[in-house]
């Protein structure tokens, strides 16, 4: 439980130091809710529909892509295999990553809701422990998915990662509605970015219909659970193609 | 596990792994006693970090046996990786990490029953203060000059205080004064009795700090012994100077560098005896005169060439 702690610390001071992660987490919900304004013509109480989407999207980038590149970009320069080289159990790598993902999740939607109150003067109904607390999961299951994506090669991670996210935020309804009887949409709400925003709304007192929360938990726990077995068993700590 | 005095730590017995249809190690045999350095000299390709990579249990050999302090370091990986310490060829530590943080986190994977935050710490502060990095301490990883890196990678290496340690190339892309302080610290892991095997291009390292030298070229090990050992047999170079360039060229196979007239040659009292006859029937004044070993770097060079051929 130490070693995993101290892992936690690591991975946290590892993404906060990093100037261009704490801009792009931090900065990406100013900016988008300026361009929703921007495009929809919509202000004050009215963004705050937007703001599960909004969420759910920096979850995927933070959880999903970030997990993926930071794994792929580790185990280029042979970070991963440092570590694979002391008795550190693999478990305690990747379980560290996950949470470490978890919190920038926590902390970026907090300060994505602390903006939209203030900046916007939108007073927000949000149930806090709520909302932590569906953050929390939906960033935990989301990780294992960036934990599994991390296979894939550092030279075309980024690429796959988008073209995993992209679709999924699309077909999912979380980039804009979707008429619910075409096909896609049904198959999107299979997906975890739709477990996701279904999770997080009813704390950011948004009412948007569809599965419950308690659904949306088991749909997000299911895809966690599949994430982490793939994402344990394509695991390599070296770059190189077969060791 | 307690291993005896002089007790074999590694023995490796037909060790060989291709990659796809390109053999890396062929095999192998190596045994490594506790307090030994031992180094493993070759050519790119020639297989030393695959070799060395197999030993840590960092790679799986296609056929053979390994055991290391008696485990196998594949099926016992953490109880092999908590008694070995490893420096990988590249750095291989986040940048944006301090010195100290990057060294207490490996201390905590080393943590021991029993040890305390007050042992660790001070196991942490004494590491760093052995291999010159304590008033490094604060300072980001990404900032550290190379040879303080490389410090940096033996000081994480030691942290769990190993029986075993592993160098691939440590002085790899080091400058002369940061060379120096790697021999001075590997120097210092060889008299605390550890066993250490180290990859390395340096011939004058390999002699100046291995009691054994194991000369690999295309997966095999073309030679294995005391680097003393390997001067068995070795051709003697033998060097005059004169005061002046000699007037005509010497006799073949003698060569001219400067003022120097140089031979190689297995029977160096023959040779000299036809030096001195020459010198006198030149009227030549000579000023200096040596007889040495050719150099490992000679040696290995024409067993690698031999091997090539």
């Amino acid at each position: 439980m130490r070693t995993l702690l101290a892992q936690f610390r690591y991975e946290q001071r590892s993404y906060w130091r990093s100037p261009l992660s704490v801009v792009s987490s931090i900065g990406f919900t100013p900016i988008f809710i300026f361009l929703i304004a921007g495009v929809t013509g919509e202000t004050g109480g009215a963004l705050q529909r937007f703001l599960p989407g909004v969420v759910t999207i920096s979850a995927m980038s933070i959880c999903v892509t970030g997990v993926a590149v930071n794994l792929s970009y580790r185990r280029d320069q042979n970070i991963l295999k440092r570590f694979y080289a002391t008795p550190v159990s693999p478990w305690t790598i990747l379980v560290g990553v996950v949470l470490s993902a978890t919190l920038t999740t926590l902390v970026v939607a907090l300060a994505s809701v602390a903006f939209v109150a203030t900046a916007l003067d939108v007073h927000l109904a949000v149930g806090v422990a709520s909302l932590l607390a569906g953050v929390a999961l939906l960033s935990f299951a989301l990780a294992w998915l960036g934990c599994a994506l991390s296979a894939v090669p550092s030279q075309s991670v980024v690429a796959v990662a988008n073209l995993v996210v992209f679709p999924a935020l699309f077909v999912s309804g979380t980039m804009f509605p979707l008429d619910d009887s075409v096909w896609y949409a049904q198959a999107g709400r299979l997906l975890p970015p739709y477990f996701a925003r279904q999770l997080v709304a009813p704390a950011l007192g948004v009412d948007l219909g569809g599965t419950t929360p308690a659904a949306s938990l088991a749909g997000l726990a299911a895809w966690a659970l599949v994430a982490a077995v793939v994402g344990a068993r394509t695991f390599r700590w070296n770059s190189a193609a077969v060791r | 596990m307690r291993v005896e005095p002089h007790a074999p730590v590694i023995e490796a017995v037909g060790l060989s792994k291709s990659y796809g249809r390109h053999p890396a190690v062929r095999g192998v045999d190596l045994t490594v006693r506790r307090g030994e350095v031992l180094s493993l000299l070759g050519p790119n390709g020639a297989g030393k970090t695959t070799l060395v990579e197999m030993l840590e249990g960092l790679s799986r050999p296609d056929a053979g046996t390994v055991r290391v302090l008696g485990l196998d370091p594949r099926r016992r990986q953490r109880a092999v990786r908590a008694r070995i310490g490893v420096v990988l060829q590249n750095h291989g530590v986040d940048p944006r990490i301090r010195v100290g943080e990057v060294a207490a986190q490996f201390a905590t994977y080393y943590r021991r029953r029993g040890d305390g935050a007050p042992a660790m710490r001070a196991r942490v502060a004494a590491t760093l203060e052995r291999f010159g990095l304590d008033g490094r301490r604060r300072s980001l990883v990404g900032t550290l000059s190379g040879g303080e890196r490389r410090r940096l990678d033996l000081a994480l290496a030691m942290i769990g205080d190993p029986e075993v340690v592993f160098l691939d190339e440590p002085t790899a892309n080091l400058d002369v004064l940061g060379r120096r302080a790697v021999w001075a610290a590997i120097e210092d892991l060889a008299s605390s009795g550890r066993a250490v095997v180290m990859t390395t291009h340096h011939f004058d390292e390999a002699e100046l700090l291995s009691d054994r030298v194991v000369l690999m070229v295309g997966g095999r090990i073309l030679a294995d012994g005391p680097p003393a050992a390997l001067e068995t047999g070795r051709e003697r170079v033998l060097r005059a100077r004169y005061t002046a360039p000699p007037p005509v060229p010497p006799p073949a196979p003698w060569a001219l560098e400067g003022r120097d007239l140089v031979f190689t040659c297995r029977d160096p009292l023959a040779s000299l005896r036809e030096l001195v006859a020459w010198t006198e029937a030149m009227g030549l004044d000579m000023q200096a005169l040596s007889i040495d070993a050719a150099p490992l770097e000679d040696v290995c060079l024409r067993l690698f060439a031999g091997d090539a051929s």
